[in-house]
């Protein structure tokens, strides 16, 4: 692991000159938190703060499932119910989830393809305070005296209207979207405008990782949804302050209008939040099961071909108002599942013959696999109109996307917050309490979100406070309450172990996982400007390229030959493969033996050495010359 | 640049062609007008990027030759600011009167003269660089 650090000094290219102007002396302390441009930095806002999100909207679901625990039971009055559902909802997706993706493209998009910074570091910083003042603004509707929004988090017309929903707590949630919207909208021009322009020498498009790969894909999305969600709000906005009536179907508007508006902007919006999080699962299986992703090119077409559907499925969440044409949303809604059934297929086969170790992160990672499959799952059934006119607005959905949105995208953020620990503090998590916090949380979410499938089916509605007892709820209810316990319960270890490893005095260095990306070349937690040296970049993996010279990545499409060893022989070896990943040809001759050895030289022996390397594949080795 | 601009105009033919067989097939409005303004969204990034790509056509970028070593991006690479108290001043200014959305004209005219103060002071700060 080292090895990177011996290996430092010949690839210094001092040359690379940055341009930096610092204007007036350096600031210290809270002035240099505030005035920071640096992407790690603003990454790391992103992410802390979009935590707090997280707990704070954590604990109102602990609320709303203790208030659902037994039949008509009045913890909560309905219309607290009301709020917190709607604050639930909305603070995960805007301000938790989304804003987290964003803080981790911020710290780790600039890393991966070699860049000292992101392209624009001052909009940078402009974006997260934007962000911040979004989540103070929304979440401070609870103290006005009409508390906070309770339209549910897609505000569907016409109960937004004033006369349904006065008081600022609603127009502070609408500020609070606006903000949050603006700084996911300028984080997205940067993150495009990193990855187009700031990319290092021998970083071809396609050869970066995976997670760059689908932060770029989101940010494409981003840039169409939430420009069309500002216009809905500030559409809104107007009908209830100056008078205007686009959603008001009292005075010819249409209330239909803002289902499609917003619903354009949403089901993207569920993709953002999901993409990255594939990224960060990719990553992480292809680390722990010490493969390069499987199917490379097909995981960033699937990725690709995710991102291009789903701007077209938007009102199979309008299926049941009878306004929309059902098979042309149902027909893409299912095309979708191919490109996520390829990602599957990809992420299995990079397991497959790995040699996988279970740390953390990949517990993580498999339990965002077994969570997606079910979400995945539920979420092709709801895609056809006859189950969704059923089930719609049960606890199905609920169910549904609980699975998706917790089970997967958040699991795989915590893959990502242990994977990358490391390279964010320079400190390593503590492996038992991280694999405590899994299993709890592991358990506590599939008791708590399990059996409210059962529940949808049995009738029982969302976004009721209230149920009356005797309608074979009462038991399902009580189980996925005491879940939700064990789930927030499970956040106690997770936040001791950052406490006790940020004090340890313990060093992670810098690939403590022998990670195959540009990332784990850099420091940890990387200098200023990212990076001091860095290794030549031949394939997708170029970390692991410089560390395991005798095992290197073959080019795309060569997978056929990937556990071709090319020996131990040292440069020698390294010198063939390199040969044969420029030309194209090298490749290609592992296959038939004999018949490449004599392009490369010093490969031949190189070639038969590799015999005695436990990946040697049989014939081939044995065929050299 | 080949794979940037093919990006742009895949994204932009595909919403494109999507809001032509949605305004055949359905006749909605508000879909064939979002998928339509989408298109012609990504298709202006489209030219924008490939017009840049054509005017350094005969000299590939470091980051698009497969075989470019670290030295070969050797020279200036972008200009990164140092620490600026702009952007926050920026951002407070701008939160300020987003939130005039809900409570009205003083924080339209306190988040405005921040708003004010904040450009001035970036535009001065990045002409000094
Ligand atoms: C311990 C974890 C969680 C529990 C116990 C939980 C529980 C709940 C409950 C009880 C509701 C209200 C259902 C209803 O009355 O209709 C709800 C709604 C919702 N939750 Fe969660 N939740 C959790 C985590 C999450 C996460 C991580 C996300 C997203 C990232 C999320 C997103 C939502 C959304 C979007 C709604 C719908 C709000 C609405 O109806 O407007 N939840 N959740
Ligand atoms: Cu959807």
């Amino acid at each position: 692991m080292t090895v990177v650090q011996e290996r430092a000094g010949r690839y210094e290219a001092p040359e690379r000159r940055l341009v930096e102007v610092v204007p007036g002396p350096r600031a210290r302390g809270v002035l240099a938190y505030v005035t920071s441009t640096d992407h790690k930095q603003i990454g790391m806002n992103y992410m802390v703060t979009s935590f707090i999100m997280f707990l704070i909207a954590g604990f109102m679901a602990v609320l709303m499932r203790v208030q659902l625990s037994v039949p008509n039971n009045n913890f909560v009055d309905l219309n607290t119910y009301n709020q917190l559902f709607t604050m639930h909802g909305s603070l995960m997706l805007y301000l938790f989830l989304g804003p987290f993706a964003f803080g981790m493209a911020n710290y780790l998009v600039p890393l991966q393809i070699g860049a000292p910074d992101m392209a624009f570091p001052r909009f940078n910083a402009f974006s997260y305070w934007l962000y911040l003042g979004g989540c103070i603004t929304m979440t401070s509707g609870f103290l006005t005296s009409s508390g906070a929004a309770n339209w549910g988090w897609f505000a569907y017309a016409p109960l937004t209207e004033s006369i349904y929903s006065p008081g600022p707590g609603a127009d502070l949630w609408i500020a609070g979207v606006v903000l949050a919207g603006f700084s996911g909208i300028f984080t997205a021009v940067n993150v495009i405008s990193t990855v187009f322009t700031l990319r290092a020498p021998g970083m071809i498009m396609f050869r970066m990782p995976i997670f760059t790969w689908n932060q770029l894909v989101t940010a494409f999305l981003v840039l169409l949804a939430f420009p069309v969600l500002t216009a809905a709000l500030v559409l809104l906005w107007c009908d209830r302050h100056l008078g205007t009536h686009f959603y008001d179907p009292t005075h010819g508007g249409q209330p239909i209008l803002y289902q499609h508006l917003f619903w354009f902007f949403g089901h993207p919006e569920v993709y953002i939040l999901a993409l990255p999080f594939f990224g960060i699962a990719t990553e992480v299986i292809s680390t722990f099961s010490r493969k390069p992703v499987f199917g490379y090119k097909g995981m960033v077409f699937a990725t690709l071909s995710i991102g291009g559907l789903s701007m077209g499925v938007w009102a199979h969440h309008m299926y049941t108002t009878g306004a929309v044409l059902l098979p042309f949303f149902a027909i893409l809604t299912l095309l979708i599942s191919v490109p996520t059934g390829i990602k599957f297929f990809n992420w299995t086969g990079t397991m497959f013959r790995g040699s996988v170790r279970l740390d953390s992160p990949m517990l993580f990672a498999l339990g965002f696999l077994v969570n997606f499959l079910v979400g995945g799952f539920t979420g092709v059934m709801l895609g056809q109109p006859p189950i969704d006119f059923q089930v719609h607005d049960t606890y199905f959905v609920v169910a549904h996307f609980h699975y998706v949105l917790l089970g997967g995208s958040v699991f795989a953020a915590f893959a990502g917050i242990h994977y990358w620990f490391p390279k964010f503090t320079g400190k390593k998590l503590d492996e038992r309490l991280a694999k405590l916090t899994f299993v709890l949380m592991f358990i506590g979410f599939n008791l708590t979100f399990f059996p409210q499938h059962d529940l949808g089916l049995r009738g029982m509605q969302r976004r009721i406070a209230v149920y009356p007892a005797g309608q074979g709820w009462d038991f399902l209810n009580m189980l996925s309450s005491i879940g939700a316990f064990i789930t927030a319960f499970s956040m106690l270890p997770f936040l001791l172990n950052v406490w006790v490893s940020l004090r340890s005095s313990k060093k992670a260095g810098p690939n403590p996982w022998d990670g195959m990306t540009l990332e784990w070349a850099a420091e940890s937690p990387p200098i200023e400007h990212n990076f001091a040296y860095l290794p030549p970049i031949r394939s997708e993996r170029p970390v692991w390229d410089l560390n395991h010279p005798d095992h290197l990545t073959l080019p795309h499409g060569r997978h056929r030959n990937q556990l071709v060893t090319v020996g131990t022989g040292g440069t020698a070896g390294q010198a063939a493969v390199r040969a044969g990943a420029g030309n194209g040809g090298g490749g290609d001759g592992h296959a038939d033996g004999g018949g490449a050895s004599g392009q490369t030289g010093g490969g031949a022996s190189g070639r038969a050495g590799g015999g005695g390397n436990g990946h040697a594949a049989p014939a081939q080795g044995g065929e050299g010359p | 640049m080949k794979f940037e601009w093919r990006l742009a105009l895949g994204t932009a033919a595909f919403l494109g062609v999507a809001g032509l067989v949605y305004w055949v097939w359905s006749g909605e409005f508000a879909g064939t007008v979002m998928l339509g303004f989408g298109g012609g969204a990504y298709a202006l990034l489209f030219g924008y990027i490939l017009l840049q790509a054509l005017r350094r056509q005969h000299i590939p970028r470091v980051e698009d030759r497969p075989d470019a070593n670290p030295e070969d991006g050797a020279g200036e690479i972008h200009f990164f600011p140092g620490n600026s108290i702009w952007p926050a001043a920026l951002g407070l200014g701008a939160v300020l009167a987003v939130v005039g959305l809900a409570f009205g004209k003083w924080f339209w005219v306190i988040g405005g003269a921040i708003l004010l103060g904040a450009i001035i002071g970036f535009g001065v700060e990045a002409e000094s660089r």
